[in-house]
């Protein structure tokens, strides 16, 4: 067994950012950082062992604070076992979900941004649903 | 990935399935799986899940549960897309909030947003839940 087990995370570029994949990989590339990384239609795929990963983590967060996301990925860049080149196509195994949640990117921003600002915000009040009781009563009283 | 995200920029360490399975997919083994369950994960679903649930619940409570254990806290998104998964997902889902609840430890529990106000809303209670927990930037 390995020692040392390289990471991967993928670093997602929220889609209202000013970023593309390939200017972070390019600025990444510069940096002369020991990973390997592979750019994606989201943002970028990087693999390494944590104190790297770390550390570029926090210099692509330099580019746009509120506008790249990353968290953990389980299988490597190319994997067969989930490629879609071996699999015959399709989307990978998250990637709807992945979607969803990169729609979503440009509204997070908006909250992060109003934290720092210290803004009130101030939750809705919910409506509870309406019984049945109280609405065969409502009936009841316009019967004519 | 926007939970996960949340959680590492206020100085907590998230529980994410990436790295199970990260370290599952990338361990050599004789069991070195085409996918990212064996057995013994099947078999440790059995400490969460009745044997007459689905292994497909099964198998993701085997590699989920341990995570449960080792959590301090949890926050819970609900209202998710269909894209979150599949039916076993879903149940298993089901079956970590009654974990979480039955743990009895500090829980969130917010909504996917749909608008600015409501995101607002959220990403506030997850930093105001994140700093109450304490840690290094919190």
């Amino acid at each position: 067994m390995r020692e040392k087990r390289d990471v991967v995370r993928i670093f997602v570029i929220s889609p209202d950012s000013d970023l593309t994949p390939e200017l972070l990989y390019r600025y990444m590339v510069n940096q002369k950082m020991n990973l390997k990384m592979k750019e994606t239609c989201f943002g970028l795929i990087v693999v390494g062992d944590e104190k790297s990963l770390a550390e570029a983590l926090h210099e692509v967060k330099k580019l746009d604070k509120y506008g790249i996301f990353s968290k953990v990925r389980g299988y490597p860049p190319g994997d067969p076992r989930i490629c879609r080149a071996s699999r015959g196509g399709g989307p990978r195994m998250g990637f709807h979900f992945l979607e969803y949640e990169f729609s979503v990117l440009p509204l997070i921003r908006e909250g992060l941004e109003s934290v720092e600002r210290g803004e009130e915000v101030r939750e809705r009040h919910v409506e509870e649903r309406v019984s049945v009781k109280e609405v065969e009563k409502a009936f009841r009283e316009v019967e004519l | 990935m926007i939970l996960s995200d949340l959680v590492e920029r206020f100085g907590h360490h998230p529980l994410g399935i990436g790295q199970e399975i990260g370290r599952m997919v990338t361990t050599p083994g004789l069991d070195n799986p085409p996918l990212n369950i064996t057995e013994k994960e099947l078999t440790r679903g059995l400490r969460y899940v009745a044997v007459e649930a689905p292994s497909g619940i099964r198998g993701r409570m085997g590699v989920l549960g341990p995570l449960v254990e080792q959590a301090e806290a949890a926050i819970v998104v609900k209202n998710a897309d269909y894209a979150f998964g599949c039916s076993g997902c879903a149940r298993a889902n089901i079956q970590l909030i009654y974990m979480l609840r039955r743990k009895k430890i500090p829980t969130l529990e917010i909504e996917y947003p749909k608008t600015r106000e409501e995101a607002k809303v959220m990403v506030k209670r997850v930093v105001d839940f994140l700093r109450g927990l304490g840690g290094t930037n919190g």
